[in-house]
């Protein structure tokens, strides 16, 4: 197990904890008293909670021998002054911990020192609640707590893949983010961007779980503090690392291994760093066949990191965050594939990126808040076909955001903030034309490269102010976002003025009804304005949207979220047949759908919810009279998950997901192409097809061994369990004249180990 | 509205790749394994022309009948390419070649006088959004429905791009020329043979989209009406492959086709007899 030099580190890590754990079951000290009295001894102590080394507070400490009683303080330290010498018996009791019974030897001159810690009797919910998101008035927020996060069945313990099982979000294989019907869901930390949500195919999101604190989604009707995209938002906040003590875990599974360490700096100050690496080319160096072996240069491997140093005072708040990815793999096709005669030699993928935010927040009164930052994110893209396509994309972007909340009055508080970013791109390609959202893609070897080295700088500085007017039972959040966009090449940029209003209105103390409107706008991708590949005169894309619905608590924990909405995309970017021009803003489209969330809140033993989304996505080309439907357009979306504690260590839970299959474009012929020596298909209507549906269940068990100073807990996630072979495309033989589904992943059972002090 | 968020095309082509290499793994025949009727390719003599030039078009092809085989030739000055069908920009751009097997195309004045044509025609750019000129060179698509004259045969749509040039520096495009195809080994049931092909050295061209002098890499697609070939493609120095025989005495018709991804094309055939 420990064979391979980072699972040797993750067993050097459990092992030291191992270690550490052994050595404070004996903790015990003598200090020799300065002021000694005779026949008497003090006898202190301390109380943590097995594990988490947390401390236990207002536990009761009691001699019964000598009729003595105290109680643990914040800091789970208790302590008797005058103790007389001699064995005594010492109980510590607490109602959510198992009770602590122990002899200590008390000596007259000497405190005795000890330090106890105590298994949880019970269920414990420190990991219900996810703590710190700010309070931001939406028709449409979700959030998942952080056990949720991390033991959805079916996610590995992703984060961020748990938040496809959400509703408004779409399936999806690969990296891409839809919500409501939409691609180009932005993925914020802390309120600033990355530049890729998720490692290779969407295996795993390139922020890992250490850091997490909350995670938010709101799929359309976002605040006006963000901008720049017409779908919805996915917020992770990060926490502040641990102050009391040095912690940490190592983690391995199926794919990866990771390490996580935290802990205090000074009396202010604590860090965090964690980091991650894949294995998947070590299993495929076993797995594969010499021949095989020769096929992959650099197997798929990633990486990725996170880092924090955090300063709190009473009223100020500094953070320094860094956060980065790394994916490469590289092939070697010593002969073209058949399919294919473009696709050979060696083939190389790699994207690289990190980013570092300064952050501040400041606590002006209890009235006031102030929150600043900077964020300088690069990135590196790179890909390569033998000689026949090749391309590197330079991206820099630079965000300066700052939010000032005050609440003026009782019933109205104000918001207000600028959302500066500018971006540097520098593309330097030889590639075939990119193809337009619902057209597909056809292969290599018929395709005409176009090569440019474009550079291009854009700017986009924003302004908005809110408020968040009570009166009485009733939220009212107008809100007006000012974006202006711009580039050095273009004689004046565009000012989008965009109008957002949110109306939350509390019925009953179970009942409350909510709607949304707004106008949002996203600017064009770098590439799609740049000389060559796009067009220089293509503008954002805009689009109007409009939600209402109803929040009904059904019983304490259980409630049910209904809402209906349509999204209005107009002015959109859509390719044309004009190779000069490429594409144009003359593309439209709608969606429109409901989103249901029957939700048990996360308690002590139980959580759980079926999220089932319906919607109707579809668009319509530049110059075209018909719509059609979109790429991810998935009628039905439904997830039923639930996750159950049998004992305090063993946890059992299921997903089941039913989605309408994924749209296809139906061949109706195909041509030979004597040059490429390759058949080419002829296309019906665009996405006028449907593969059949997806569904699946997955089951996770964990089980958890509590130590004195550290946890281990070990899952088996087991995706696809009746091994249902879900269709995800539709292959064809070399004329097209034959066809079959190709099926997704199969059965993966995925076995975990997670060491945590 | 499209289908990239952040990266450039190319990342998306790798895709591509990926669903090319994906396709592999079905239980599908072999492109390269010849059964009925196929077009192995089109070639023109000379693969790159001046705009007053004449082309020799003929079909190489496959058929295991007897029936008689029917040819469309057509030609279109402008195709809107791969992506939608290679469909002519407008009707009006299509010229009829006739119903031979073996056509001439003469793009001077006694035939499709493309001068005088071009020049009604508004300022179509090439694929790669540059201007279409003489001088830069411009394709048109020679097209070709064929396949077995009876009734409810299906029939095989052909496309072949063909460089047009008008350029004092630049050199003319030419064929690749097979010097020799060889079949190396015993030809009895169930062995391994060699198939190998000798041609001329490949040529050295301008790009014209990128200004860079490069070299043509030949591409070879092996093709045989039995037994399995591997690899059924290969290019540059591999210029060869296995060929495992049946294992029944007959018949193996083996063919090599030659490309210079210019246009280019040559094929040799050989029958093999498995005893």
């Amino acid at each position: 197990m420990c064979e391979s030099r980072l699972l040797g580190l993750a067993c050097l890590t459990l092992g030291m904890a191992l270690a550490l754990g052994a050595k404070a079951q004996a903790k015990r000290a003598s200090v020799e008293l300065p002021q000694p009295a005779a026949a008497l001894g003090k006898l202190e102590g301390r109380l943590l909670k097995s594990g988490t080394r947390k401390p236990i507070i207002g536990a009761v400490v009691t001699l019964p021998e000598l009729d003595l009683e105290t109680m643990t303080d914040g800091e789970g330290h208790f302590g008797f002054d005058a103790v007389p010498i001699g064995k005594h018996k010492l109980v510590l009791t607490d109602s959510e911990h198992a009770t602590v019974e122990d002899t200590e030897q008390v000596t007259a001159k000497t405190v005795t020192d000890v330090t106890y810690y105590a298994l949880p009797s019970g269920f414990g919910e420190d990991d219900l609640v996810a703590v710190g998101h700010q309070d931001k008035p939406l028709v449409t927020r979700r959030e998942l707590t952080i056990r949720e996060l991390s033991t959805v069945p079916g996610s590995n313990g992703d984060a961020l893949k748990a938040v496809q099982n959400l509703p408004g979000v779409a399936r999806t294989t690969g990296e891409q983010v839809v919500l409501r019907g939409e691609s180009g869901g932005q993925v914020l930390v802390n309120g600033y961007p990355i530049a890729t949500a998720f490692h290779f195919g969407g295996l795993r999101s390139t922020v890992g779980n250490g850091l997490i604190q909350s995670l938010q989604v709101t799929p359309g009707n976002y605040d006006a503090r963000y901008g720049n995209t017409n779908a919805g938002i996915i917020e992770i906040e990060t926490r502040r690392p641990a102050s009391d003590g040095l912690h940490g875990y190592a983690q391995v599974d199926l794919f990866d291994a990771s390490l996580f360490v935290e802990g205090p700096v000074s009396k202010h100050a604590t860090f965090a760093l964690g980091g991650r690496r894949s294995y998947i080319d070590a299993l495929l160096n076993v797995a594969l066949s010499k021949k095989d072996k020769q096929v992959f240069i650099t197997a798929p491997r990633y990486y990725d990191f996170q880092g924090t140093y955090d300063w709190q005072s009473a009223r100020h708040r500094l953070r320094f965050n860094a956060f980065g990815a790394d994916d490469r793999i590289v092939l070697n096709l010593d002969n073209p594939v058949e399919s294919d005669p473009a696709v050979h030699g060696r083939l190389a993928s790699s994207t690289r990126w990190v980013t570092g935010q300064a952050l501040w927040d400041y606590h002006a009164s209890e009235r006031t808040q102030l929150s600043a930052g900077l964020s300088y994110l690069k990135a590196d893209y790179g890909g390569s076909l033998a000689e026949s396509v090749r391309g590197t994309f330079k991206n820099d972007q630079l965000t300066a955001r700052a939010d000032l909340k005050h609440e003026v009055a009782v019933w109205l508080t104000a918001r207000a903030g600028l959302d500066l970013a500018a971006q540097y791109g520098h593309i330097d390609a030889s590639a075939p034309r990119a193809t337009d959202e619902g057209q597909v893609p056809t292969t290599l070897s018929t395709l005409t490269n176009i090569t440019a080295s474009p550079k291009l700088t854009t700017y986009n500085p924003a302004a908005y102010a809110a408020a968040d007017v009570r009166l009485g039972p009733v939220l009212l959040v107008p809100a007006l976002r000012v974006d202006h966009f711009s580039r050095p090449d273009q004689l004046r940029g565009q000012t989008l003025l965009q109008p957002r209003f949110n109306v939350r209105w509390a019925v009953t103390e179970t009942t409350t009804l909510k709607a949304g409107a707004g106008m949002y706008s996203r600017a064009p991708d770098l590439y799609l304005v740049t000389h060559g590949f796009g067009n220089t005169r293509l503008e954002p894309e805009l689009s109007r949207q409009y939600s209402g619905g109803i929040e009904q608590r059904l019983a304490k924990a259980v409630s049910l979220d209904a809402i209906g909405f349509y999204n209005d995309l107009y002015h959109q970017i859509s390719g044309v047949a004009d190779p000069a021009t490429k594409f144009d803003n003359g593309g439209k489209g709608r969606v429109y759908g409901a989103e249901l969330l029957l939700k048990h809140q996360a308690t002590a033993r139980f959580y759980g919810w079926i999220a089932y989304t319906i919607t109707h996505s579809e668009r319509r080309k530049s110059g075209e009279n018909t719509f059609q439907i979109f790429d991810f357009d998935q009628t039905h979306n439904l997830n039923v998950v639930g996750q159950f504690r049998i004992t305090p260590t063993w946890e059992i839970g299921g997903r089941f997901r039913y989605v309408s299959g994924n749209p296809t474009t139906p061949v109706v012929g195909a041509t030979y192409d004597s040059d490429a020596d390759i058949y080419t298909p002829t296309y019906g209507a665009l996405n006028s097809d449907r593969v059949a549906a997806f569904h699946q269940l997955d089951l996770r068990v964990d089980k958890h061994w509590i130590f004195n100073m550290w946890t281990l807990t070990a899952y088996l996630d087991v995706q696809n369990v009746y091994n249902r072979k879900n269709p995800e495309r539709t292959t064809y033989n070399f004329d097209y004249s034959k066809s079959e589904a190709v099926a997704g992943l199969p059965i993966i059972p995925s076995f975990g180990v997670k060491g945590e002090f | 509205m499209r289908t990239l968020a952040t990266k450039i095309a190319l990342l998306a082509l790798l895709g591509l790749g990926g669903s090319a290499l994906g396709a592999c793994s079905s239980d599908f025949a072999s492109q390269m394994s010849l059964a009925g009727y196929r077009v192995i390719g089109i070639e023109a003599s000379p693969p790159e022309v001046g705009p007053d030039d004449s082309i020799q078009l003929s079909v190489d092809e496959f058929y295991d009948a007897t029936a008689a085989l029917t040819y469309a030739w057509s030609v279109c000055l402008y195709s809107v390419g791969a992506t939608e069908g290679y469909d002519c920009f407008d009707g009006s751009l299509e010229r009829d070649l006739g119903n031979e097997a073996a056509p001439v195309l003469d793009l001077g004045l006694a035939g499709l006088n493309l001068r005088q044509v071009l020049a009604g025609l508004p300022a179509f750019p090439n694929e790669d959004g540059t201007p279409r000129t003489l001088e830069r060179g411009f394709d048109i698509w020679v097209k070709l429905r064929s396949g077995p004259a009876c009734a409810g045969c299906i029939k095989i749509d052909t496309v072949k791009r063909l460089t047009v040039r008008e350029s004092a520096t630049q050199v003319p495009n030419t064929n690749p020329v097979i010097a020799a195809f060889d079949v190396v080994g015993a030809t009895a049931p169930g062995r391994t043979i060699t198939l190998r092909v000798s041609t001329d050295a490949p040529e050295t061209f301008t790009d014209p989209a990128s200004g860079e002098e490069k070299h043509e890499e030949y591409l070879y697609s092996w093709y045989s009406s039995r037994g399995e070939a591997d690899p059924t493609r290969s290019f540059g120095s591999t210029t060869e492959t296995k060929l495992k025989l049946p294992g029944d005495a007959g018949l193996v018709e083996v063919v090599v086709a030659v490309r210079d991804g210019r246009g280019g094309l040559t094929i040799a055939r050989q029958t093999v007899e498995v005893r």
